[in-house]
């Protein structure tokens, strides 16, 4: 199975559960250890991340796939509240703390924001293969 | 599995906080209140990460906010760590193995005049 998909809450009590899911399917993929403990914790950084700054009935959403020796994963938190404007990364806040990890964790990472989402696309080699472009 | 957290105290003024299962950020306001009481109220304070199987950006917060009580009450904030690969690796790429003590096993952990690693750099990014 190439492609993994996870809907949660904005609940941390769910994190462990999304966990859980992806550190099976990196296992059904036969990922090593190290890599699956890397990609395991960097999604789990950026679904919390979402989380800790999510309003009732917000949604996270994590994707991940492997294809050409690269695990790629999403993680895209959605807002349905219509009034509701995402901010974008900011240190200095809660928002945005654990990507200064996922960035030390993963390759290459992309934020992509807009009003109604921000999505975090974190991409690793599997094996000696390099990410497109070099990691910021 | 079941984050679960147990404190022994195993002489006067030491207190042992051992941490099993995977720890973010749903455990970690009770770990705060936690590790403020014991730094107050003791000369030695080991984090028993050993049977830890997850730990997040979080927890490493609040290891840093422990460590800045921890020198301020004059108070020892001390690390044991175990095998686990990612427990490792996320104090590992924090810096924090360069900025906390921290020792390999229980009886260098709770050796007040043995060799743990010596700190020698303050601050990182989760300060």
């Amino acid at each position: 199975v190439h492609t993994f998909t996870a809907t949660i809450p904005a609940d941390p009590s769910r994190l462990a559960f999304l966990r859980a899911r992806l550190g099976r399917w990196l296992d059904e993929n036969e990922l090593p250890n190290d890599l699956k403990g890397r990609i395991v914790l960097a999604a789990h950084e950026a679904a919390a991340d979402a989380i800790e700054d999510a309003a009732p009935g917000d949604r996270v959403d994590v994707t991940a796939a492997i294809a050409d020796d690269m695990v790629t994963v999403e993680v895209t938190q959605t807002t349905q509240a219509r009034s509701r404007r995402l901010e974008p990364f900011d240190h200095e806040r809660v928002r945005g703390r654990g990507l200064i990890l996922i960035q030390l964790l993963m390759a290459r990472v992309d934020v992509i924001a807009t009003p109604t989402e921000v999505k975090v696309r974190m991409t690793q080699a599997v094996g000696g293969a390099t990410p497109a472009r070099p990691a910021h | 599995m079941i984050a679960d957290i147990t404190v022994e105290h195993p002489r006067a003024g030491t207190a042992v906080v051992a941490l099993q299962g995977e720890h973010d950020l749903a455990t970690q306001p009770e770990l705060h209140d936690l590790l403020d009481s014991l730094i107050r109220e003791n000369d030695l304070v080991v984090i028993d990460l050993s049977d830890a199987q997850f730990i997040d950006s979080s927890l490493l917060r609040n290891l840093v906010v422990a460590d800045r009580l921890a020198r301020s009450t004059g108070a020892t904030l001390r690390l044991q760590l175990g095998s686990s690969l990612i427990v490792r690796k996320a104090l590992e790429i924090s810096s924090l193995l360069n900025v906390l003590e921290w020792a390999s096993d229980r009886e260098q952990a709770l050796d007040l005049d043995g060799v743990v690693s010596k700190p020698d750099r303050p601050g990182n990014y989760l300060g």
